[in-house]
């Protein structure tokens, strides 16, 4: 054998493992791995280091980022026979003492980790980057870090943390809406709970379990948009070795799943017909996944193929293909609401316009796949690790589906990379996984490919908006007419919900006396698409404040004013019935005026730069769960310990990177008089959690912050009790502050601490549980409980962008923002939440699209489906106004959807403002603003461009 | 996503690169930064059986100047390109294409010859390096030959490299006096993008006019190709009507496709702009007034 040549010991078998050696964080490794594994495989499965992440395996993410000799790479691209020879350092590598890395030390401190997917890869890089340049400037930093993608912060806390560890000597950012002393922990912007362990690679995701005994599962999805299924035949993959199980329709329950109990229309498994490409077919565990992918090539599946329909037009067409009997002409739902007198108000007006607009299909990109890992246990018992926004639905689906008792199924949400609406419901992969291991005996870890997730969709619906809305001169609204039509994909999905909560918000946040909504959702041989982040609502947000804008222009006033003239107020009730609890929009667009230099700037910037606002409003949790269910929505458990130093609260409110650990720690500590330290948190794993309806509709501050609350409160009591009873008083003159009670003449105090330790002594465990469910909420009418809420948030909006005529390109320079979200629980958590809510607007505004052609998904990876990077970052003005909700704990409403609903009327406005001319659809691309500025030839082949003039 | 089984060689000199190469012939692939190659195994884009990895070859290393020319090893990486004093001074536009390619992840495993080889549409180093004139020196277990790259590539994702044929070392000319480069790259997005429409420029200055000239766009035909148009500007400072003229030559010379990242009518509207952004950056670098 030539000596000058590494190759496997032998080369006679393709799959004949080789001995690498390796240097990983300065310790020498000898492993056995195939010659074609990566060094991200060998890192996660070989060496077990799970701390570097995979998020799309083609290079164009960065999770996996890792530094070879202290360069950054993408593991995923790199076989690891290359990396002999090397010093690999990955995020475990970083802190070997447990100490922190300066880099990590700042990304915890300025709030740079939400998800925390893509943290272990951005801090290597970013730790690459100040190892051969300590003072970079802000584009060597946008530069360095343009390659590790995050969906969560808006990189604005990640770019800040960078400069923070070149000049440590920077003083600490004081946070907007940092509370003065009302609280002690609430208000403060503590870092998240979880925000270390993120950063060390420490937590582990549900991808990161290696169990004894794990295998890994593949689903197979139809290659067709639309076909029957005459025969599947699983012999060969059956046969294949290392292969041990292979199911397909007959070997699961023919039970139809869903969100909305009134259209359950998925089958875990297709048994007659697949509807989209992708459409789940079968589903393998074998020994590993290259096994796993291998047996799936071998199954054969014979197929009738149908003709499709993938569009809204097309569907609705009579004599188009049917997707699903019980709904004919493939109209998914029809909504109609009529509230007031339109009619009568449209002849009254003194101006009505009618626009069209049309809003794209999108997806929410969490950086980390979706992902499930299902044990059976020895009694029977159903364990699933999920990453999932909803693990109670997840249970009672499997519960339903699976006919086993929901006391039976623990479902376990761990560290999570990430939602936005796209993993709010139970998924092939959790039914998969649940009915592979109960047919394997062994654990089966199923996860999808960043493929596979555009595949599965649950992205934003395709829209097309027609608004019809009547005036006063002075600009009062008197009324709107809403026609919404929305392509759903295949299956029902949030559809119906997305489809109401698409026209039914228009009533907010403006005055709105006359209302009528017809909505209408489309069935299409696409995949479904579900809740993506502000849940239907954005893209008629955009549609509502552009034709605002025009009505402005139309009337002669300044849109601000036209918006503050029809704000809404605390206390008012809408047309459709929401109660409006506290409001104070008003001082949003006041400060949003003052702080953007609006009056300075709008119709003084020169052509090409632009300065738009717009607004919005949102629900902080929805007043009814998505099935009929006498369950509190959202309970908790606070226990102390029993030397009364310390605090665990259990809570089924998952958090999925937003936060939410943290703001329900701040809460219970508040309450406790305990520092925040000394309060943890279990959460979202149903065997010691009391269950949460989960993360959507921005429900958890709310709902489970009061239920926390309430919790922490009883948990206090328990301890009153016990001191009332040793002082000889009654319990409700033993008062309680700054963390002591007292006796009424101030004689006596103990401290909490030691007053949980004496009662435990006397009365065992001390516990508190509290629970919370909204008031009856809304009308009588048909769909009145969509749209209800406790409590609603307001904002506004003002994008300054820089169009470049020649390209079309446009670019955001600022973002403002102020917002109506009650009481501030963690300023810095919070104007995470905009910041990230901002930037992927942002993205939607200007590139972000699902396109696809016949059926298939043109861009299915983040190469094509461009989501913004470190490099394309504004900068971020994100303020709070004084506000109070009555029904709120200590007074707090949301943030986490509502900055995502005006950002691109914002952006849209802004553009119209700069060149002239208005586009009235969504994504707002170099080519569509050239076609809108008459540089393309209007005949030229390509997308339309549909402009108003201005 | 699973990777293919292959047998996987990771030889140190070039004979034996070229000799397992020759033997595994059409079944063969050789892989460089594989920033490109993992990606098309991983998607079962190509099913080599044997892979031999170049990472490890000397002889693909290094930049020098010798002999008149600047002579890159087709395995320096792109990040090495990005900061190599050499080619600062000799290739500026190179050093733009590279800055500007893919990401810091990519650029430090990928590849020059690689980048050649994998002949995207939308490469980044192809432009502007056949508006430098470069010439490749191709090695197999047969022999060896040399062609200008404006003969290399024969559509998108196709070049004349012979089954187990390899790039070994790219060469320009050195940098007269006067000469200038430029590489303009348009996308979306601030980072991490793929070129929608490119323009490469190299040009010679000479008393306030331009000696020589090469345009060469990119991303608007099968393969980078030098706008014939542009010698309008030979003799000629580069302004005025002589830069409309070149501008509205690469438009009409370019052939653009519609795909997801425009269409041909957009890129047509763009190919003039970006143009003359590489040209005006080019003649300015000339002239001594930006670096």
């Amino acid at each position: 054998m030539n000596p000058n040549v590494e190759q496997s010991r032998t080369t006679a078998t393709e799959a004949t493992e080789i001995l690498l050696r390796l240097r990983v964080n300065r310790r020498d490794v000898s492993v056995a791995a195939r010659p074609n594994a990566t060094l991200l495989s060998v890192l996660r499965d070989t060496l077990q280091m799970t701390g570097t992440k995979c998020g799309c395996g083609e290079g164009d993410c960065g999770a996996c980022t890792v530094l070879l000799d202290g360069e950054q790479v993408n593991s995923c691209l790199f076989l690891a026979a290359e990396a002999q020879g090397t010093e690999i350092t990955t995020i475990e590598g970083l802190s070997p003492n447990g100490a922190l890395h300066p880099v990590q030390k700042a990304f915890v401190e300025t709030g740079s980790i939400q998800c925390g997917f893509c943290s272990p890869g951005m801090i290597l890089s970013a730790k690459a980057l100040l190892d051969r340049n300590p003072d970079p400037t802000d584009e060597e930093i946008r530069n360095a870090l343009a390659g590790n993608l995050c969906r969560c912060t808006g990189y604005v806390r990640i770019l800040e943390a960078v400069r923070r560890v070149a000049h440590p000597e920077l003083p600490r950012r004081v946070e907007e809406g940092e509370s003065d002393d009302t609280f002690s922990v609430v208000g403060k912007s503590v870092p998240k709970k979880d925000a270390a362990d993120k950063a060390t690679g420490k937590a582990t995701y549900t991808g990161d379990f290696r169990l004894p005994g794990m295998l890994r599962g593949k689903l197979l999805g139809s290659p067709h948009p639309h076909a029957k299924i005459l025969s599947v035949d699983t012999s060969e993959a059956e046969a294949l070795p290392g292969v041990h199980a292979v199911i397909t329709a007959k070997d699961v329950p023919d039970v139809p799943y869903g969100v909305s109990p009134a259209r359950y229309d998925e089958q875990v498994l297709a048994g007659d017909r697949v509807r989209h490409v992708g459409d789940a077919v079968a589903a393998v565990a074998a020994e590993d996944d290259d096994t796993a992918e291998r047996a799936l090539e071998l199954i054969r599946v014979e197929y009738e193929i149908l003709p499709g329909v993938f569009g809204i037009e097309e569907a609705l067409d009579p004599g188009a293909p049917q997707l699903h009997d019980a709904y004919p002409r493939n109209i998914n739902t029809e909504i109609h609401h009529d509230f007031g007198d339109v009619d009568k108000a449209f002849a009254e007006a003194d101006l009505v316009r009618e626009d069209v607009f049309r809003g794209q299909r999108a997806m929410q990109i969490p950086l980390e796949p979706h992902v499930s890992l299902a044990r059976v246990e020895s009694d029977g018992r159903i364990t699933i690790w999920t990453a999932n926004q909803a693990p109670h639905y997840v249970q009672h689906q499997l519960s339903r589906v699976l006919d086993v008792p929901m006391g039976r199924i623990r479902v376990v949400k761990p560290a999570m990379g990430g939602g936005f609406g796209g993993k709010a419901e139970a998924t092939s992969l959790d039914f998969c996984s649940v009915i592979l291991a109960k047919k394997t005996g062994r654990p089966v870890l199923m996860e999808f490919s960043r493929k596979e997730t555009f595949l599965h969709g649950r992205g934003r619906h395709a829209q097309v908006i027609r608004l019809k809305t009547g005036v006063r001169k002075d600009g009062t609204l008197l009324a709107v007419q809403a026609d919404i039509t929305l392509d759903g994909g295949a299956y029902t999905s949030f559809g119906i919900i997305t489809s109401y909560y698409s026209g039914v918000m228009l009533t907010t946040p403006y005055r709105l006396p006359n209302f009528r909504f017809d909505g209408k959702r489309v069935y299409t041989n696409l995949p479904a698409c579900g809740a993506m982040r502000g849940n239907g609502t954005p893209q008629p947000r955009f549609a509502f404040e552009s034709q605002l804008d025009l009505i402005a222009a139309d009337l002669g006033l300044d849109p601000i004013e036209l918006r503050r003239r029809n704000a809404l107020h605390t206390n008012d009730l809408t047309v459709n019935e929401f109660q409006i609890t506290s409001c104070e929009f008003q001082q949003c667009l006041d400060l949003v005026e003052e702080r953007s230099g609006w009056k300075e700037k709008r119709g003084k910037l020169p052509f090409g730069k632009g300065i738009g606002i717009a607004c919005g409003c949102f629900i902080s949790g929805a007043g009814y769960p998505i099935y009929r269910s006498s369950f509190p929505h959202s309970s908790a458990i606070v226990r102390l310990s029993e030397d009364g130093t310390s605090a665990m609260v259990f809570a089924g409110a998952p958090d999925i990177g937003q936060g939410s650990d943290t703001v329900l720690c701040q809460m219970a500590a508040e309450e406790l008089g305990l520092r925040y330290e000394d309060v943890s948190i279990i959460s979202s794993d149903s065997a010691v959690t009391p269950t949460d309806l989960g993360a959507y509709a921005s429900r958890i501050t709310y709902f489970a912050g009061n239920a926390v609350r309430d919790a922490a409160a009883a948990a206090r009591r328990a301890v009153a009790e016990v001191v009332a009873e040793e002082w000889g008083l009654p319990v409700e003159e033993v008062s309680f502050r700054n963390g002591h009670f007292h006796s009424p003449d101030g004689s006596r105090t103990r401290s909490i601490q030691e007053a949980a330790a004496l009662a435990f002594g006397r009365r065992g465990p001390v516990v508190g549980k509290g629970e919370y469910s909204p008031p009856p909420l809304g009308g009588k009418f048909k769909g009145a409980p969509i749209g209800t809420s406790p409590a609603y948030s307001f904002c506004a909006q003002v994008a300054e962008v820089e169009v470049d005529t020649e390209t079309g390109t446009v670019r955001v320079t600022d973002f403002y923002d102020a917002h109506d979200c009650g009481t501030v629980i963690n300023p810095m958590n919070l104007h995470g939440q905009v910041e990230g809510s901002l930037v992927m607007g942002m993205g939607e505004s200007l590139w972000e699209e699902v396109i696809h052609k016949d059926g298939r998904i043109v861009n299915p990876n983040l190469h094509d489906y461009l989501i913004p990077t470190a490099a394309d970052a504004p900068r971020i003005h994100s303020f709070v106004v004084k506000s109070y909700d009555p029904g709120g704990p200590f007074g707090a409403k949301e943030v986490g959807e509502g900055a995502s609903l005006p950002v691109m009327g914002a952006v849209a406005n802004a553009v119209a403002n700069a060149i002239g001319v208005r586009l009235t659809e969504l994504p707002i691309t170099p080519e569509k603003v050239l076609r809108a500025l008459g540089k393309i030839p209007p005949d030229a082949e390509g997308p339309g461009t549909a402009v108003c003039r201005l | 996503m699973a990777m293919p089984a292959f047998q996987f060689h990771r030889p140190r000199r070039l004979e034996d690169a070229l000799a397992l190469l020759g033997d595994a012939g059409a079944d063969g692939l050789a892989k460089a930064g594989g920033t490109d190659v993992m990606v098309l195994l991983k998607h079962a884009a190509v099913a080599p059986r044997v892979i031999v990895g170049l990472s490890a070859l000397p002889e693909l290393k290094g930049i020098r100047l010798e002999n008149g020319a600047v002579s890159i090893g087709a395995g320096t990486t792109i990040a090495e390109l990005e900061s190599d004093p050499l080619l600062t001074r000799h290739a500026r536009g190179l050093v733009d294409a590279a800055h500007r390619m893919a990401t810091v992840q990519i650029r430090t495993v990928a590849t020059a010859g690689g980048n050649l080889a994998s002949a995207a549409a939308c490469g980044d180093l192809a432009p502007v390096l056949i508006a430098l004139g470069a010439t490749l020196h191709l090695r197999s277990s047969r022999g060896k030959r040399v062609l200008p790259l404006s003969d290399f590539f024969t559509g998108p994702r196709t070049t004349v490299l012979a089954p187990g044929e390899l790039i070994t070392r790219l060469q320009i000319p050195a940098a007269e006096p006067g000469a200038a480069s430029s590489y303009v790259k348009f996308g979306y997005r601030g980072g991490s993008q793929i070129a929608v429409v490119s323009a490469a420029v190299s040009l010679v200055h000479e008393n306030g006019a331009a000696k020589r000239v090469r345009l060469v766009l990119g991303a608007v035909a099968p393969v980078p190709f030098s706008v014939k148009g542009a010698s309008v500007l030979v003799g000629r400072p580069v302004e005025g009507p002589a830069l409309d003229a070149a501008c509205a030559a690469a438009a009409s010379e370019c052939r653009p496709i519609s795909d997801i990242r425009g269409s041909e009518s957009y890129r047509r509207a763009v190919v003039p702009v970006i143009a003359r952004q590489a040209l005006e950056l080019a003649w300015r670098r000339s002239r001594g007034i930006e670096s």
